[in-house]
């Protein structure tokens, strides 16, 4: 205890009081409401599972009606540390996407040309030979990279690590370049640690850029502490162009330009540092400012009061007074910002993932700069603060794990992208046309780049081919535009229906979260036995966790590729690892306290895991950085665990960076963006296209299987201010034609003054179309389209018809009111890869006029060509390795599958 | 007229300048007596889990168990209910409410009016300070009616329990006098204990009259005390 006590802040706990006790989730009774007043008891089997639809991760019950045996609704979990058994509109909207009746219910092949719409139903067993042996096949010819799998919502920690380095193969491709890889190259380049955790519920002063309260990264989990923040007299600020609910809700509301945001955090750094709001023993301690003066300010002497005047003459120029013309916001809400920062102090809590970070060229400096203010004021890894997120994330291990490789994907981490901080997906296309490789079998797993990815028609002209992509599986729980282009259609589990872990950083703690399929898991309390999940789930929807097991013993049936003996049972080598046998292990063995907590009840791990879906691993995890080690980093004498950064330390300086030719970037800077203000013709029909803004209750590509969900959100306007409406001669409701760099698309104005001038905005989360009337994609949600070649490299898609009501065993279907399925708008985005971070610069320059004469409502046109040079143009911003030291990377950057050192060398 | 949420934040100013009164650097003389906890007035009862109950619905990690932690914790609620009150969270407002009241009357009042009392009575140096620190709490006592007489019938006490727990004697004789259970605390007076718990009894007496928000307690204490006196005359 101090000296001179302070008032605690206390914040009121926010777990749920009132719900079914655990003891009694495997006979609940409620009186069915619809009989009234008839009282009719429900017995219901309650299995705690996990949200599939955004990254949260939030528990969920399901609620097994033990006379049908069906899955009555989901609520949420209590025992779920992230959640607390509270869930946003998208977690009981799972019942939606088990029975939904255009739902795919079997594993289906091509039977027409790619894209026809004509499907045969094949066995699990035919499809798993086609494609395993095909696999076989390319591995014993040494053509390993030749395999991919591209993964669009998240799976399970660690899970694919294992399998692809089983199979040998260097063929991990993700979303991240088009979703965090510009956040996490500026968290990355501080601590090594790729992404922050703020601990929300505790902070004092809360700056957002991002719309947390309604849909940002760990939304609900994070959006329930930061109201108990809120609540217990915290402020919020949300920096964002558009009025947000989040920014509704916020104490500030910062309309800045965008990618000007980096100025005003180095703008709020000075007068940090004017008003010596610093935490100096901190900063001593923690910051590498030897080295930072080494290299910068060689000449001056080596102390720390002579590196705290370099970092005030490094950011003179950035006043309030700068920051406030160049972000287009006042200098009260600039000071006023930095004012509640410095008061904050330990208690300044934030957050940026996508938003800025994503949208601009030189994004990356958002987290970049936003972590300095975090370093200045002491607020890393303290009560209320912010830590990185692998202090926050339980990692558990995996059963057997096999040895890395020492291969290099060239077509997924190319040489002019050394510090991407993951793969360039969004390149794939344009390296497969440079010739830089082909793919022999491509799994897309819950991910569709056609309609997600920019530039989806050159995506759609690499599928289409087969000399490029020789066979393309889909593994999706819901058709999708990406999935109507492929060979076969796997469908793999919901929610409800799927084996796997999670862990997310959704505040101070640790937690581990177990989804497991509903209905097994019912059936097998009742005595019922099931080999494979299909045969518990609807028609024959598998999960992944069996399917790569089983795809595994395919691709090696005898052993000879040696990739088979990682997924034998270990108690019969005969058999294949059952998830039991491989959950098991994993319970018992790698999660610190578990099977403790298991004992106490009376139960083995996994059954602790079955039954309450989660496993809090630790609470209250706070400055880790300060714990004592064996090995770590040296402060004042000791050895302390630190960051893992090449100092240990926090790096304003990243002599990385700077030995990899970035030396003006190596530390937090301004850099300007493809969008600047400055270089718009604002006076004229150029305007600024902000087209990454999630809706609250839909989830990219996920959820048009989902009723309720799109009775709710089915709208997709064209955000613009007032001042711009008239300027340009727009009133609401009128078609507008928004033209990129590569060509055209027409949707419609919406006049509010809910967007600052300048800039107008469109959300992702609508656009979705399918080819046929009755397959490809949801009618729930899409529109029947055609897409035409016109040309060479020319494509236009133009919608049929919109949403309307259909006949199917769900009654609501023909109950449709809503029409319009909104604008695939991403498919005129060209590639804007930051040759930094790799992230896909999703802001758009764009021309704004009325719609011409033959123009319609969601008509796309694209010139992929154009394209190529678009890509061509952002390329030559790189600067290619290899290294100083002759490799491809630096080693100490995580990517995923990392492989063996050798593998390094160009 | 002072607003709720000036009213509550008054009280948490109050309650900081007692949690800096019975600092361990403060008062290291007493402390090192007998340290201002329940477990150490009390000795029969560790108060650790229930503590550790209260706050982690306030994700509040105390310091310590004794008088000053407990201090801050109620300053924290008092806050925490001036901030409810002040920005319309009336849930929060209230909920601090309650938990700094029940806080005050399960965990802090009776141990430490009668810890407070000993400091006043034996340590010339800190009685002005323990004077007016007690009162604060009877006076919150007061206003809370935290403690008020009862008949005894109203099946609020269990059998064989009184407002302040068991109150059968310990065998052990010095173990029991040791503890406030036994009806009075001394830190350091050397008085015969006939003496000392006759006076102690007359004192919880008077002091159940002057304070009836809280006289349960006192009146207790005060029959603990003459059960005490026919102890230690056998």
């Amino acid at each position: 205890m101090t000296t001179t006590p302070e008032i605690p802040r206390l914040v009121p706990g926010g777990g749920l009081t009132n719900y079914p006790p655990p003891d009694l989730w495997d006979d609940w009774v409620e009186w069915d409401a619809k009989t009234w007043p008839q009282k009719k008891q429900n017995r219901f089997r309650l299995v705690p599972t996990t949200c599939f639809n955004c990254e949260s991760a939030c528990g969920l019950l399901g609620y097994v009606d033990k006379e049908t045996g069906e899955i009555r609704r989901f609520e949420g979990n209590p025992a779920h540390p992230g959640s607390r058994g509270r869930n946003c509109a998208k977690g009981p909207a799972t019942i939606n996407q088990v029975n939904d009746p255009e739902r795919i219910l079997y594993p289906l092949r091509r039977s027409g040309a790619r894209g026809s719409g004509d499907w045969e139903r094949v066995s699990w067993e035919d499809a798993l030979a086609d494609i395993g042996g095909r696999m076989g096949k390319a591995i014993r010819e040494g053509r390993n990279d030749e395999i991919m799998y591209h993964v669009g919502r998240p799976g399970e920690d660690g899970f694919m690590d294992r399998t692809l380095k089983a199979w040998g193969v260097d063929g991990h491709n993700s979303h991240t370049n088009i979703c965090s890889s510009g956040a996490r190259v500026g968290y990355a380049i501080w601590s090594g640690y790729d992404r922050p955790s703020a601990d929300f519920a505790n902070a004092q002063f809360i700056l957002l850029l991002s719309s947390h309260l309604e849909t940002g990264h760990y939304f609900n989990p994070h959006a329930q502490r930061i109201m108990e923040a809120k609540r217990s007299g915290a402020k919020i600020a949300t920096i964002d162009p558009r009025l947000s609910n989040t920014a509704s809700m916020s104490d500030y509301w910062l309309s800045t330009w965008p990618g000007t945001e980096p100025g005003l955090f180095l703008a709020i750094a000075r007068l940090l540092l004017e008003w010596d709001a610093v935490d100096h023993e901190f900063v001593r301690r923690w910051v590498n400012w030897e080295k930072s003066l080494e290299k910068r300010f060689p000449e001056r002497p080596r102390t720390y009061e002579a590196f705290i005047d370099a970092l005030k003459q490094t950011y003179e120029s950035f006043t309030p007074e700068w920051a406030a013309e160049e972000c287009g916001i006042s200098v009260d809400q600039v000071v006023a910002v930095a004012e509640e920062v410095a008061k904050a102090g330990h208690r300044f809590a934030s957050h940026t993932w996508r938003s800025t970070g994503s949208g601009n060229l030189g994004g990356w400096q958002a987290a970049r700069t936003l972590q300095f203010l975090h370093v200045l004021t002491g607020s890393v890894g303290t009560k209320g603060g912010l830590s990185p997120a692998g202090w926050g994330k339980f990692k558990p291990a995996h059963w057997n794990m096999p040895p890395t490789h020492g291969r290099w994907n060239e077509l997924l981490w190319p040489i002019e992208y050394p510090l991407a901080h993951h793969e360039m997906s969004i390149l794939l296309p344009h390296l497969i046309n440079q010739g830089r490789g082909k793919l022999d079998v491509y799994f897309t797993r819950v991910y569709n780049p056609i309609w997600t990815n920019p530039d989806g028609f050159s995506w759609l002209e690499m599928l289409t081919d087969e000399s490029k992509v020789g066979l393309h599986v889909a593994l999706t729980p819901t058709w999708s535009e990406t999935a109507q282009y492929a060979d076969y259609v796997l469908p793999m589990g919901v929610a409800a229906e799927r084996h796997d872990t999670h862990s997310y950083e959704t505040h101070a703690a640790q937690w581990l979260g177990f989804r497991q399929p509903v209905l097994r898991v019912a059936g097998e309390r009742e005595g019922k036995k099931f080999n494979r999940t299909y045969e518990a789930n609807p028609g024959e929807v598998w999960e992944e966790t069996e399917f790569w097991i089983d795809l595994s013993w395919h691709v090696d049936p005898d052993g000879s590729l040696g990739i088979r003996k990682w997924f034998e049972s270990p108690n019969d080598p005969s058999r294949p690892v059952s998830v039991d046998e491989y959950y098991g292990w994993m319970f018992e063995n790698s999660v610190p306290g578990l099977p403790e907590a298991a004992a106490a009840e009376g139960l083995d791990p996994l059954g602790y895991m079955r039954k309450y879906g989660a496993f809090e691993v630790a609470r209250d995890v706070y400055r880790v950085h300060e714990r004592p080690a064996e090995t770590g980093v040296e402060i004042d004498g000791e050895t302390k665990t630190g960051f893992k950064s090449p100092s240990g330390k926090l790096e304003w300086y990243s002599e990385t960076m700077d030995d990899w030719g970035w030396h003006d970037e190596s530390i937090p800077t301004y850099l300007k963006t493809h969008v600047h203000w400055r270089d718009m013709d604002l006076g004229g029909r150029e305007r600024i296209l902000l087209p990454i803004f999630r809706l609250p209750t839909l989830i990219h590509t996920r959820s048009g299987n989902a009723k309720y969900l799109y009775e709710i959100s089915h709208g997709h306007p064209l955000w613009m201010n007032p001042a711009d409406a008239d300027a340009l001669g727009f009133e609401t409701g009128d078609m507008v034609r928004i033209t990129t760099d590569i060509g055209w698309f027409v949707m419609r104005a919406w006049r509010t003054q809910g967007i600052r001038p300048g800039v107008v905005a469109a959300s992702h989360h609508m656009g979705r179309w399918r080819l046929n009337e009755d397959s490809g994609n949801e009618r729930w949600s899409s529109a029947l389209v055609d897409v035409q070649q016109l040309g060479d490299g020319q494509w236009r898609l133009r919608q049929q018809k919109g949403i309307e009501p259909f006949e199917s065993d769900d009654p609501d279907s023909s109950r449709i009111w809503w029409r319009d399925p909104g604008v695939n708008q991403n498919l005129a985005f060209p590639v804007h890869p930051d040759p930094v971070s790799g992230m896909h610069a999703w802001h758009q320059r764009v021309t704004l006029v009325a719609a011409k004469d033959g123009d319609q409502y969601g008509d796309v046109v694209v010139d992929t060509r154009k394209s190529t040079q678009v890509f061509e143009q952002w390329m030559e911003l790189t600067k290619p390795g290899p290294g100083p030291d002759g490799t491809r990377r630096p080693m100490w950057l995580d990517r995923p599958v990392k492989p063996t050192p050798d593998a390094y060398r160009f | 007229m002072p607003t709720a949420s000036e009213v509550a934040r008054t009280e948490a100013h109050r309650w900081l300048d007692l949690a800096g009164n019975w600092m361990a650097e403060r008062a290291r003389d007493i402390w090192e007596l007998r340290p201002p906890t329940e477990k150490h007035v009390v000795v029969f009862f560790d108060p650790r889990a229930d503590l550790q109950k209260r706050t982690e619905r306030w994700s509040h990690d105390l310091t310590g168990l004794d008088l000053s932690s407990l201090a801050l914790f109620a300053a924290g609620l008092a806050e925490a209910e001036s901030v409810g009150w002040a920005s319309d969270a009336r849930d929060v407002a209230t909920r601090a409410y309650e938990d700094r009241r029940f806080l005050l009357s399960d965990r802090v009042l009776h141990w430490a009016v009668p810890w407070l009392g000993a400091v006043e009575r034996e340590f010339r140096t800190h009685q002005d300070t323990a004077r007016t620190d007690r009162e604060f709490m009877l006076q919150l006592a007061e206003e809370m009616r935290l403690a008020p007489e009862i008949e005894g019938t109203e099946g609020l006490i269990l059998d064989g329990h009184d407002s302040l727990g068991p109150t059968a004697a310990h065998s052990n004789l010095d173990l029991w006098t040791s503890s406030l259970w036994s009806g009075d605390l001394v830190l350091n007076e050397h008085r015969s204990p006939v003496e000392r718990y006759e006076e102690a009894a007359e004192r919880w007496d008077a002091m159940a009259s002057t304070y009836p928000g809280s006289a349960q307690l006192w009146r207790d204490l005060s029959r603990r005390a003459v059960g005490t006196v026919a102890l230690v005359r056998v």
